[in-house]
């Protein structure tokens, strides 16, 4: 008898929980504005009615893609990546077309010899006229057919002046003993290797078994100086635990605009140029494409927040950056994203270099040993 | 034999041959569905990564579909070896230190009062329907020089500087003790509640104190939960490379971390595959020995 | 029944503070007037009514709800009578079948999500919440299957072999008895294999279509462009509500009981 009283409790909290789930999924889905219907079949290759399927990375606001909505008149279907080797899986799959895709550099070199993207006619895009000429012609497109630049930045190095009073004008200064504990270095292995190659004075690029030994080597001689590695370090630096941030000028932005007193150094050795661009992948849907492309590089759209706008992000919008002057931040942090023209001539942009990438790789394992060893220590 | 004994053996035939397909009917009934799950979706992308770990590149990182022992040939340096090996290190402590947290959790809410028991394993899952990411992220909020720890230490005066905690081994083995910490009470709890306190009773009645009813009793009863719970904690933590990174400051890796390199980074996918089946064999093994313990505890 | 000594409350309290402080951060923080999570600036409920303007969440909740409560719950089923099929019959490889059936759970995540999604490139599938759910039951199935055999471990046959005497043909001896019996196990497996299916990310980010991005991804995308507050804001409400439907069925459960 008392079994069976467990047992028919126990049945009544399974169905309890059960409609428990069912009322949540009906008020969510009762809460849903447009055509989302939930419904089991997949997606079609073309967009039904004015979709559009956008693959980038991961962050943008949910208020952002309404914008965009609004100004494009289609319905966003937003993947998200967190690397950029997912976005090249993604975009390879024949089991999703995406119709806009943004991407980077050497992984826009590997798409367009693998012959993986449309042709855009830059000339069909109404606000292309207003992105910076030096943003134009990189090595990896200099035809400008298969990208649209949307926002760029360099690898620099952030100083907290207020603990750190040593000169730095190099990656090179970056290995003073004085620095032990201090730096926070990005965790990426191409960019941390060849960082280590211009230190050596080989290329920045470099594909020589030796040389990318040779830039391990140089990295872990910094280890003692690195007290963690990451990518998005700012918190670090705001937080005090280091005193030096290696990172993008997106993320030094965040720290600088906290900070009292900073240095922002591009580095003389030539920064590392890396650039966001937007891609339309074979099969698209091309009036789709341009019509997001054209509003996502936008005045209206990026500026949408008016004093709010991150700017920060090295957006190659010419009138973004008039705009970003007239807000009234400092020249100081203006030059972090918007850096003068001769920052732009010295720099390296990364570029594919097949099989030795796997070279890199192991190298970079065999740092992270080194580094693993030292603090279990 | 007379014929009506004929006919009897041949009834006894048939009947037996009707029972073994009842027999077998029975079992494709209820183990059929899984396996049949499992051949389609599971079996499949079993035989692609072993291989895939049996190709080669191409220079944008595709897989050419050629033999090869690339894969495998990378394995064999010293290095590789290493991370391995420190990798299994790593996640014994980490298991060992589960059970020893789960453990009492489970044993508690096993004799607790039916009413509050479903409760007590609910409380325990819920922080894991946030984000792990979340989670780590808060730690590493906790364990920071300015974090709460320290913030505490220093305002009652036992530390003057603040405490390295954040990037140290201790924090990334607490991290992955701490991601892992539910996927062992529950096996532990639903194998403790079986329990018959009948058994207890007699034990204590029998002189036994506590500790011994614990060693003789209790513990051995309960090793099916704890492979149970084994399983599910040291195999998933070789592959935790995001608790690692962020509490180790990434100056830590484990074998998580170069297997999910080789499939973004890098694009070495042979490689990576290679990597994947030498583990999996390695966690084949560990499940099959656990399985026999388990089979042995039961007589 | 027995209640806990004091030692052993002190010892769940103990467990619960550890597992909750990260959580209570969190929580605190989704209240902090400020986009970083260092020191405090001020009680504010914008990052909620940011939060609820956003309908790219809800319909990443809504995902998630459907993707794991169907996973889960195939599972659930799945599980228990594989596990049933193992308890009961005994025949050649049952060990090497019982091992091979864990196997899904152990295999990295990422790896899982690649080559289902070459599975589904040549059957031609297209992906969407089904190939995610999947997906899901493939590793979450055998999670349940385990679980439920570690319960049956010890079971008392004569109770089905009274079943079966007093008439019941298999499946009957199944639902009717095992089953029941079964299902605190049944739910405690199916709470391990929810959690498995909610917090995955790497197989899902392969595997699901364009608009079938489901809470976790969602956090994942988010969290590598910096942490927003929303992200806390959202997780506290994930976990109230979780908490909110145990007290539910605990209340119901104890009004059950006392009638």
């Amino acid at each position: 008898m008392k079994k069976t009283r467990k047992v028919q409790s126990m049945k009544r909290k399974l169905g309890v929980l059960m409609s428990c789930f069912m009322v949540a999924a009906a008020a969510l889905s009762g809460c849903q504005s447009g055509s989302q219907s939930g419904s089991q079949t997949s997606e079609s290759k073309a967009p039904e009615k004015k979709e559009i399927n956008l693959l980038a990375w991961g962050g943008i606001s949910d208020e952002g893609i309404q914008k965009l909505e609004e100004l494009t008149g289609y319905k966003i279907n937003y993947t998200s990546f967190s690397t950029l080797e997912e976005m090249q899986s993604k975009c390879m799959s024949k089991s999703m077309q995406y119709d806009v895709a943004m991407s980077s550099d050497y992984i826009i070199e590997a798409l367009t010899a693998q012959n993986k993207l449309e042709e855009i006619d830059t000339t069909k895009l109404s606000n292309y006229g207003d992105i910076k000429k030096g943003y134009l012609s990189p090595s990896y497109d200099p035809d400008n057919k298969w990208s649209v630049p949307y926002s760029g930045g360099g690898i620099g190095i952030l100083v907290n002046r207020d603990v750190i009073k040593d000169k730095i004008t190099s990656y090179a200064d970056l290995w003073n003993p004085a620095f032990s504990d201090q730096i926070v270095f990005r965790d990426d292995t191409r960019i941390a290797l060849s960082i280590g190659n211009l230190v050596n004075g080989n290329d920045f690029n470099a594909s020589d078994k030796d040389q990318i030994k040779a830039a391990g080597e140089k990295i872990t001689e910094l280890l003692p100086n690195i007290h963690a590695f990451a990518n998005s370090g700012y918190k670090l630096l705001l937080n005090g635990e280091a005193n030096i941030l290696v990172t993008s000028s997106a993320d030094a932005y965040k720290a600088a605009k906290e900070l009292g007193n900073w240095e922002y150094i591009n580095p003389s050795e030539g920064t590392h140029m890396w650039m966001d661009s937007y891609v339309i992948p074979k099969g698209a849907n091309m009036d789709a494409a341009y019509a997001y492309i054209n509003a996502v590089i936008s005045n209206e759209y990026l500026t949408r927040k008016g004093d709010e706008t991150n700017w920060g992000y090295g957006y190659t919008n010419g009138k973004v950056e008039e705009k970003a002057l007239a807000s009234g931040i400092s020249q100081d942090l203006m030059n972090i994203s918007y850096p003068s023209d001769d920052v732009y001539a010295k720099a390296h942009y990364m570029s594919n270099i097949g099989d030795a990438a796997l070279n890199y790789d192991e190298v970079w394992t065999e740092v992270k040993l080194k580094a693993g060893t030292k603090i279990s220590q | 034999m007379n014929v009506e004994e004929i006919k009897g053996n041949q009834a006894e035939r048939r009947k037996e041959k009707k029972d073994q397909a009842g027999f077998w009917s029975s079992v494709l009934m209820t183990i059929g569905p899984m396996g049949l799950w499992t051949i389609l979706f599971f079996v499949f992308p079993f035989i692609y990564i072993i291989l895939v770990s049996f190709c080669t590149r191409d220079q944008f990182g595709n897989v050419v579909y050629e033999f090869s022992l690339a894969g495998y040939q990378m394995l064999t340096r010293q290095m590789y070896f290493t991370v391995i090996y420190q990798t299994i290190i790593r996640s014994a402590i980490v298991t060992f230190f589960v059970i020893l947290l789960a453990y009492p959790y489970a044993y508690l809410a096993s004799q607790a009062n039916k009413k509050i028991q479903s409760m007590m394993m609910i409380i325990i899952m819920v922080p894991f329907w946030t984000s792990s990411l979340l989670r780590v992220y808060a730690i590493m909020n906790i364990t920071s020089k300015n974090g709460m720890i320290n913030s505490l230490l220093m305002y009652a005066g036992i530390i003057k500087e603040p405490l390295q905690i954040l990037y140290t081994d201790a924090a990334v083995n607490f991290g992955m003790i701490y991601c892992a910490l539910p996927m062992m009470v529950m096996p532990l709890y639903t194998s403790l509640q079986k329990l018959d306190p009948s058994v207890l009773e007699a034990g204590r009645d029998l002189g036994a104190n506590s500790f011994e009813l614990f060693l003789k009793v209790i513990f051995p009863l309960s090793i099916p939960g704890i492979m149970g719970g084994v399983v599910l904690v040291f195999i998933p933590s070789m592959f935790n490379f995001f608790v690692v990174d962020a509490l180790g400051g990434g100056k830590l890796i484990i074998i998580g971390n170069v297997i999910s390199n080789q499939f973004s980074t890098t694009r070495n996918w042979p490689f990576g595959a290679a990597l994947s089946v030498v583990i999996m064999i390695l966690s084949t093994v560990i499940i099959y020995l656990n399985n026999r313990l388990s089979m042995k505890a039961e007589r | 029944m027995k209640k806990i000594s004091p030692l052993g409350m002190m010892y769940v309290l103990f467990f619960l503070t550890l597992l909750y402080m990260p959580i209570i951060i969190m929580v605190a923080y989704s209240f902090n007037n400020s986009e970083l999570d260092i020191g405090w600036s001020g009680f504010t409920l914008d990052w909620y009514a940011k939060l609820l303007e956003q309908s790219d969440i809800k319909r990443a909740a809504l995902n998630s709800l459907i993707v794991s409560g169907s996973s889960t719950g195939i599972s659930i089923l799945m599980g228990a009578f594989a596990a049933i099929g193992f308890h009961q019959f005994e025949f050649k490889g049952k060990n090497a079948l019982d091992s091979f059936f864990f196997v899904p759970t152990i295999v990295p995540a990422m790896l899982l999500g690649v080559s289902l999604l070459s599975l589904y490139e040549i059957m031609g599938i297209q992906l969407g919440k089904v190939t995610i759910i999947i997906a899901h039951v493939t590793f979450c199935a055998p999670v349940c299957f385990n679980t439920i055999r570690v319960a049956l471990n010890g079971f008392d046959k004569s109770i089905e072999e009274a079943a079966v005497d007093l008439g019941c043909n298999h499946l009957q001896t199944i639902t009717k008895v095992l089953l029941p019996n079964l299902v605190p196990a049944m739910l405690a497996s199916g709470l391990l294999a929810f959690t498995f299916s909610f917090q995955d990310v790497l197989t899902t980010f392969f595997v699901a279509g364009p608009k079938d991005e489901t809470i976790s991804m969602y956090i994942f995308g988010q969290m590598k462009s910096g942490m927003k507050p929303t992200l806390n804001a959202l997780s506290t409400l994930i976990i109230l509500f979780t908490v909110g439907i145990g007290s539910i069925v605990q209340v119901l459960e104890n009004r059950s009981a006392s009638q």
